[in-house]
């Protein structure tokens, strides 16, 4: 029953962003489950919705209608059962790399002694033990990621929630980066919802892929990535990590061309 | 050490260019010597007053005035500022007492507070207090409107709590823009202090001014001035200092 439930389950979930006197449908009755222990990624289109999406789950916005639950607890405010990464860097400016990080231990009353212990662990996992007395600012985009990375992990939450972390990273960053963090989970067995517009980092990374639609987000297709682990960048060049990539692409770009195709039609009418 | 020399005098030219265009006059005597007075025998006399026990005395009623004032000003209007950004009904119900209190003229108040709390430290430090309160909970305000809402989400995410949020987070995160409004307060409460002192006083260094320029000396009085201009430059360097250790982040 316990292996049964998904870590993080999501039914007919709707987001209107009511500025003003306009409204905007952002998420358009999307319901999905992410099995415990899996990585599972979304990839669609700027501006589709995925940070609205994941800001839900994480408890940070109100949604509109449907219900999210993490691990059959539904979801009402933000809460350290859930690890969120945000798209841009949220360090604390004013503190170091090792108070950041201990900082949400602090926060639940966590023992000093045993708090130096579990955040030490952590930033060697990211490889950033050597750094822990920098501020955020004396850090490159890459090594700023990892500390938020460990910061998330540090507080145990039940699942984490990943916000195109790799977004501003430099194209080779990126790859060391994703190889760092299959490492760094599979070290930790949680489950991800992980958010990207990058397909290649989606198919490299995830157990599943999840493809969204242009706004309002739906669901257009979920396909389950078959790689064995652990995966090593020369994954690239295989013809089945391509075919992966064209087919989203494909999926993707179908959703580019309706609006195209429409309006060529109106103007030969 | 000749380089730093050098640096403070390109740093406050304009006072030097002043002060040499003023003896200039004085010396040439084209204005009559009591409204232009030689800067020499105003420095003079300025040294004078400095060596006098009279002018300590008086020095410290009026910073214990200015520092009690500005104090209970950053103790009440940082909360308040910080708590107006997060809670709506709280900014709805002081914004409209900011923004027509703002141009109102508080001196003007005085008279009231003094019939009140009597011509002692109570009125000014009360007046001091109103007139720092305004600077200090409009910078913290709109810096804590512009905080970037990631630092207050990643502590909710991390289980803490509104007490924890408020004072480890939104304070610190908001510190830059609270000694904007702590640095324009400054001025205003030694500016009061000696506005309150001269109106009606029989101590602080606002009633020495009065009490020297009853003597008609214009040397007193502009000795006086440049000592509160010293004064106001003293404490505006301490709160940079103090500024300087706190936002070493930035
Ligand atoms: N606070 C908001 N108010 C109104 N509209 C918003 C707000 N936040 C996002 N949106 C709109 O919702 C849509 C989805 O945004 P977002 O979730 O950030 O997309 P993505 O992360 O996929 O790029 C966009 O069209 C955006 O303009
Ligand atoms: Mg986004």
């Amino acid at each position: 029953m316990k292996n049964k439930m998904p870590a993080i389950q999501i039914e007919n979930l709707r987001k209107v962003y009511s500025s003003g006197n306009e409204d905007v449908l952002a998420i358009q009755d999307v319901s999905l489950d992410i099995p415990e222990g899996k990585f599972v990624s979304i990839v669609g289109p700027s501006g589709c919705g995925k940070s609205t999406f994941l800001h839900i789950v994480g408890g940070f916005i109100q949604k509109t209608a449907g219900t999210v639950r993490i691990r059959g607890k539904e979801v009402e405010k933000p809460g350290p059962d859930r690890g969120m990464m945000f798209q841009e860097s949220a360090l604390f400016p004013w503190k170091n790399v090792f108070d950041n990080v201990a900082w949400g231990l602090e926060v639940q009353g966590v023992p000093k002694a045993k708090r130096k212990e579990i955040v030490e662990g952590f930033l060697k996992l990211v490889r950033l033990w050597e750094f822990r007395n920098h501020l955020p600012s004396q850090l490159s985009g890459g090594m700023r990621q990892r500390v938020s990375l460990a910061r998330v992990l540090a507080f145990n939450p039940d699942v984490l929630l990943m916000d195109e972390p790799f977004g501003a990273l430099d194209a080779q960053t990126r790859e060391e980066m994703q190889v760092e963090l299959q490492r760094i989970w599979s070290e930790s067995q949680k489950s991800v919802l992980f958010v990207t517009h990058d397909i290649e980092e989606a198919v490299f990374l995830s157990d599943r892929v999840i493809v969204f639609s242009g706004r309002p987000a739906t669901i257009t297709e979920i396909i389950d990535i078959k790689f064995d682990r652990p995966r090593d960048l020369s994954l690239y060049k295989s013809s089945q990590f391509r075919d992966y990539r064209n087919h989203i692409w494909d999926l993707l770009h179908e959703e580019h061309h309706k609006p195209v195709t429409s309006t060529s039609e109106v103007v030969n009418g | 050490m000749l380089k730093k020399v050098v640096d403070k005098v390109v740093k406050y030219q304009s006072i030097l260019v002043f002060f040499l265009l003023w003896e200039i006059i004085a010396f040439v005597g084209v204005l009559p010597e009591r409204l232009f007075p030689s800067l020499f025998s105003v420095f003079g006399v300025l040294l004078e007053i400095v060596v006098s026990a009279i002018f300590w005395d008086n020095l410290s009623i009026t910073m214990y005035r200015v520092i009690v004032g500005f104090l209970i000003a950053a103790a009440l209007g940082v909360p308040l500022g910080l708590m107006m950004s997060r809670y709506n009904f709280l900014n709805t119900l002081v914004q409209p007492m900011l923004s027509i209190g703002y141009p109102i003229p508080r001196v003007a108040l005085y008279p009231i507070l003094v019939f009140i709390l009597g011509i002692g430290s109570g009125s000014k430090i009360l007046l001091i207090t109103l007139e720092c309160l305004f600077p200090i909970v409009i910078s913290t305000y709109y810096g804590a409107m512009r905080v970037n809402h990631l630092f207050i989400w990643a502590s909710q995410n991390m289980g803490a709590n509104d007490r924890k949020m408020f004072w480890k987070v939104l304070l610190p995160a908001t510190t830059p823009a609270i000694f904007t409004g702590l640095r324009m307060a400054i001025p205003l409460a030694l500016i009061i202090a000696v506005l309150t002192e001269m109106i009606s006083s029989t101590e602080g260094i606002g009633y020495q001014l009065v009490y020297l320029s009853s003597s008609l000396v214009q040397e007193n009085v502009l000795a006086m001035v440049l000592l509160i201009g010293i004064v106001g430059y003293i404490l505006s360097s301490s709160l940079d200092f103090i500024q300087n250790k706190f936002i070493f982040w930035k």
